[in-house]
């Protein structure tokens, strides 16, 4: 009997409430028991739960008996909602016929429930609005109406209201998939194609692949290839994503799954490759993903440098379940062998480090994040440089351009006056604002990358209370006058600490990057220097006084087992600290560079 | 405290004084009935100025005290009242006295410096009142302020200052200079005795890792090798124990030894007589770091004679900081 399958995914603006429907859709489906329940099922990662948002797309199989009396197989994938993870929603997109677009009542359509929409369409899938949170007294479900039908140009009609909180509309949004969502349309019978979406690494049982069936179907002991590596596995167990995985023995055209197949290799393994039959190969692979365009450049080192090797492990286990992870192998004279690194944001950067911390258990040092800037030298070649210590000698310069947005942000019209002073201080360009609701208004503006990726958004959330919301995509490339600071700490120039930055900026930035160095490096017990520099020429100077004692005055019965706790509290610390020259500055210190005052 | 022989006895960490001597009778011939108590050479206790009197003080000489702590703080008014203390320096003084008279031969003075509003030269003069009195022993204590208190509030808020470190070392050579120049021995950190026989032995037993037992809430033990325990907080469970005949003690731990070597090179270097290096190494198997060592001996912190490490009184100052690079 031919098997009724909806794949479909759950997109939307950042925390309109995504993972908490996929609770409530899971719950209604019996796919968790009650016992077994516990609140965002989906955000399985720690870093997850602690930031209280999605990181990664999570699959997972439903079983649901409709009202027209057939058992349908749901297949879900609940994605993350902010920019710096777009890569995830664009790749659960290519695995699905369907979407929920989910907006919350009380916020209304945002920068990223647009831009989601629009890469759904690319796709051809079939959108379903869903209108959330109705349970607020917030709420205001006819203007979102409106906003759908204005602002989106979607059939109000095709939309349901639902609260992911009291389960309210579930019933009827389930329905509804069944009904709207087109079945994947099986071509079983050709030979096998499947695309790989994401993968982890089990120690165990090595690479755990996660694809779609495109073509064709993948039995248990049957042998495969993966078409880039071109190596040949043999199938130990295949499976649907439930709350666990749940083996079964054959998955077919149009289903969602997961292979385990004893892979060592961390590199046979792609994400957007293809996976064939190995007795009956296909010959062409399908339309992998679109290529990641990292935004944000930052080196990675391990504090201590014997830790390189475990670093590089930790890397080709991290990119296969971090698809938009890019690096590659560098080293510097100061900070040993590292890697550098592309990121599509600064929370993404974060992520990236706290995992590899975390899973992985490793000390690092980040470099201060850059973005891609292209020069023209006076001989006329051209160099792409994405890492300051690449920055060539400025007399053979002749152009010097940096990467430019065009950026839209969606807020309540009150704010206009406090995002248009945000986007002139970072040099925006090309100002237009226009309302897209009644009391709310998008601004359009040019700005460069440069000035954004930092912490604009956090900005932007600040003096819009949360209203403003912000989508971008990286148009052109400008001409800018930029130069390169450097930070000298104890007369030594810190490599990881440079900066290209607009000539304007540059002093008030030097003087924040030496305060900010000031506080988070420890006093020592000498007087260290902190500097900023163009060339040979100081910019600004900041000193942190030599510890001149550091000896507690009393010293009797309980104190010594406290204070040998301090000490050894201090001697963890220190293994924290990466020693350039005679200084040892904290891990922390190497972003604090970056934080702006207001 | 069944059956051990005890060298010294301290009563203090709050304010013994508040119990009259009939009861500190009592309990030193207490811990006299339940253990050997014939070698004891030091027997202290501790008073705050203006709190006891000349026959409570005789009372307690009799109880069996021999060694006196009194807690002058200073011998400034002004500052007093900022260290929040209800007695005069006329107090501290005449407490100085009665405790002559009530025949306390050893006596020891706490003093504080670095305190907020304090000037060097009022440091001084403190220092050289020191000199007129003669007693035995001297701790010079830098005020630290604990986070909580009233006075961090006030010092973080602006109201106090506290002179800066600068200042603060210059007040700590004053007092090795002054205090050394009159005949003390500067044998720790905090710590001044007028001669080799008045140098606390039972401070010292801290520092050399004597094995000790604590009693009252919060007190520390330690067994002398590895284990150290300290017992509940709270007076309440710790005399519900007590009473019920279990231990109150509220933990323990028994140290690695990395910890062990930690513990005494950071206890050495606060202390003149320093650390063995060689005996370090050959008890906890933890190999010093000499590439420090040197540097700290090129900075005139530390002398090696033989393969003992004594401290300057610089070296002193860096006893937490260098101990952690030491290891
Ligand atoms: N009142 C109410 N709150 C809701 C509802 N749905 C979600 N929330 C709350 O909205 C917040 C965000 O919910 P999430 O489900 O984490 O949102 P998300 O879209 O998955 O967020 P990201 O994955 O980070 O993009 C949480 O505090 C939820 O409890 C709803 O229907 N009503
Ligand atoms: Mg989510």
């Amino acid at each position: 009997m031919r098997r009724h399958i909806r794949n479909f995914c759950i997109i939307a603006h950042i925390d309109h409430g995504k993972s908490t429907l996929a609770d409530r859709l899971l719950q209604a489906t019996g796919t968790v028991s009650a016992r077994d329940f516990h609140d965002l099922m989906l955000d399985t990662m720690d870093i997850e739960r602690e930031r209280g948002i999605t990181i990664k797309s999570t699959a997972v199989t439903m079983n649901y008996k409709s009202k027209d009396g057939n058992e349908y197989e749901l297949n879900l994938i609940d994605t993350p909602g902010h920019v710096d993870f777009a890569y995830e929603v664009s790749r659960a997109l290519a695995s699905c016929e369907g979407a929920l677009l989910v907006i919350d009542a009380a916020q209304g359509v945002e920068a990223q429930t647009v831009a989601n929409l629009y890469k759904a369409m690319e796709q051809n899938l079939t959108v379903i609005p869903v209108i959330n949170k109705i349970d607020l007294l917030s709420a205001n479900i006819l203007e979102t109406m409106g906003e759908i039908e204005g602002e989106l140009g979607l059939n109000v009609d095709d939309s349901v209201c639902v609260s992911a909180k009291t389960g309210e509309g579930i019933e009827e949004l389930l329905e509804a998939i069944v009904e709207k969502v087109p079945s994947p349309g099986g071509k079983e019978d050709l030979p096998l194609r499947a695309r790989i979406f994401d993968s982890i690494y089990d120690p165990y049982r090595g690479v755990i692949v996660y694809f779609r069936i495109e073509e064709g179907s993948i039995k248990k002991g049957e042998g495969i290839l993966m078409m880039a590596a071109g190596k040949e596995y043999k199938v130990e167990e295949l499976g649907h994503f439930g709350i666990k995985r749940q083996p079964c023995p054959e998955l077919t055209a149009g289903e969602v799954g997961y292979l385990i197949a004893g892979i060592k290799a961390v590199e046979d393994v792609k994400s957007g490759d293809t996976v064939i039959s190995a007795e009956n190969p296909a010959g062409k692979p399908l339309e992998g993903y679109e290529e990641v365009k990292p935004v944000v450049f930052s080196s990675i080192y391990p504090v201590s440098s014997e830790d390189y090797e475990d670093l590089s492990a930790a890397m080709e286990r991290l990119k296969l379940n971090d698809a938009s992870l890019t690096y590659e192998k560098v080293s510097s004279p100061g900070l040993g062998f590292g890697f550098r690194c592309g990121f599509l944001g600064l929370l993404h950067l974060e992520v990236v480090q706290e995992r590899l911390e975390r899973e992985f258990d490793l000390s690092l040092v980040l470099t201060a994040p850059t973005v891609k800037y292209r020069i023209t030298l006076t001989d006329g070649s051209v160099l792409n440089v994405d890492n300051p210590v690449n920055y060539p000698d400025p007399v053979k310069i002749q152009l010097t351009e940096e990467p430019y947005i065009k950026a839209s942000i969606i807020m309540p019209d009150r704010y206009i006056g406090a995002v248009t002073k945000l986007i002139l201080d970072r040099r925006g360009d090309n100002y237009k604002n226009l309302y897209v609701g009644k009391k709310r208004v998008e601004i359009t503006a040019d700005l460069p990358l440069g000035e954004v990726v930092y912490d604009f958004y956090d900005k932007l959330k600040s003096v819009t209370q949360g209203y403003g919301s912000f989508d971008y995509e990286i148009t052109d490339y400008r001409a800018g006058d930029l130069v390169k600071v450097d930070i000298l700490v104890n007369h030594e120039k810190v490599e990881a600490l440079s900066m290209l930055v607009h000539r304007d900026r540059a002093r008030p930035w030097a003087v924040t990057a030496c305060k900010n160095l000031k506080s988070e490096i420890h006093r020592q017990q000498f007087k260290i220097p902190i500097q900023g520099a163009i060339g040979g020429q100081i910019i600004s100077r900041e000193t942190i006084t030599a510890l001149r004692k550091d000896v507690t005055a009393k010293c009797y019965g309980g104190d010594i087992t406290r204070k040998r706790k301090l000490l050894e509290k201090q001697k963890a610390g220190k293994k924290r600290m990466k020693m350039v020259g005679s200084v040892a500055i904290p891990q922390k210190a190497f972003l604090a560079v970056l934080r702006r005052e207001d | 405290m069944n059956g051990r022989v005890f060298k010294t006895i301290y009563a203090g960490g709050g304010t013994p004084t508040l119990l009259p001597p009939a009861f500190w009778s009592e309990f030193l011939a207490g811990v006299t009935s339940l253990s050997d108590t014939s070698e004891v050479k030091e027997c202290t206790i501790e008073a705050n100025p203006g709190a006891v009197t000349e026959r409570e003080l005789c009372a307690l000489r009799q109880a069996g005290f021999n060694r006196l702590s009194i807690g002058v703080q200073s011998f400034n008014d002004t500052l007093l009242e900022t260290l929040g203390r209800i007695h005069s320096s006329d107090q501290a003084i005449e407490t100085f006295r009665s405790a002559r008279k009530a025949r306390f031969r050893s006596i020891t003075l706490d003093l504080m410096y670095g305190v907020p509003g304090q000037t060097l030269k009022e440091w001084i003069s403190d220092l050289e009142y020191i000199e007129e009195l003669t007693p035995e022993h001297v701790s010079c204590y830098e005020l630290s302020v604990i986070e909580g208190t009233q006075m961090h509030k006030f010092i973080n808020t602006g109201v106090l200052t506290k002179p800066d470190e600068e200042v603060c070392r210059e007040m700590y050579f004053a007092a090795d200079e002054i205090l050394t120049r009159s005949g003390f021995l500067h044998y720790e950190v905090s710590s001044y005795a007028r001669g080799n026989s008045c140098v606390s032995l039972h401070n010292s037993s801290y520092w050399n890792r004597t094995p000790y037992i604590g009693l009252g809430p919060s007190a520390h033990s330690f067994d002398g090798k590895a284990r150290r325990s300290w017992n509940l907080s709270s007076l309440e469970q710790y005399l519900e124990r007590v009473e019920n005949g279990q231990s109150p003690a509220a933990d323990s731990e028994v140290i690695t030894m990395e910890q062990a070597a930690l513990e005494m090179i950071m206890l050495g270097l606060r202390c003149s007589a320093g650390f063995d290096l060689k005996k370090i190494e050959t008890e906890t198997g933890i190999r010093i770091n000499r590439d420090y060592l040197n540097t700290m001996i090129g900075k005139k912190r530390v002398q090696l004679s033989g393969t003992r490490l004594v401290p300057t009184a610089e070296g002193m100052l860096y006893a937490d900081g260098d101990s952690v690079n030491l290891i």
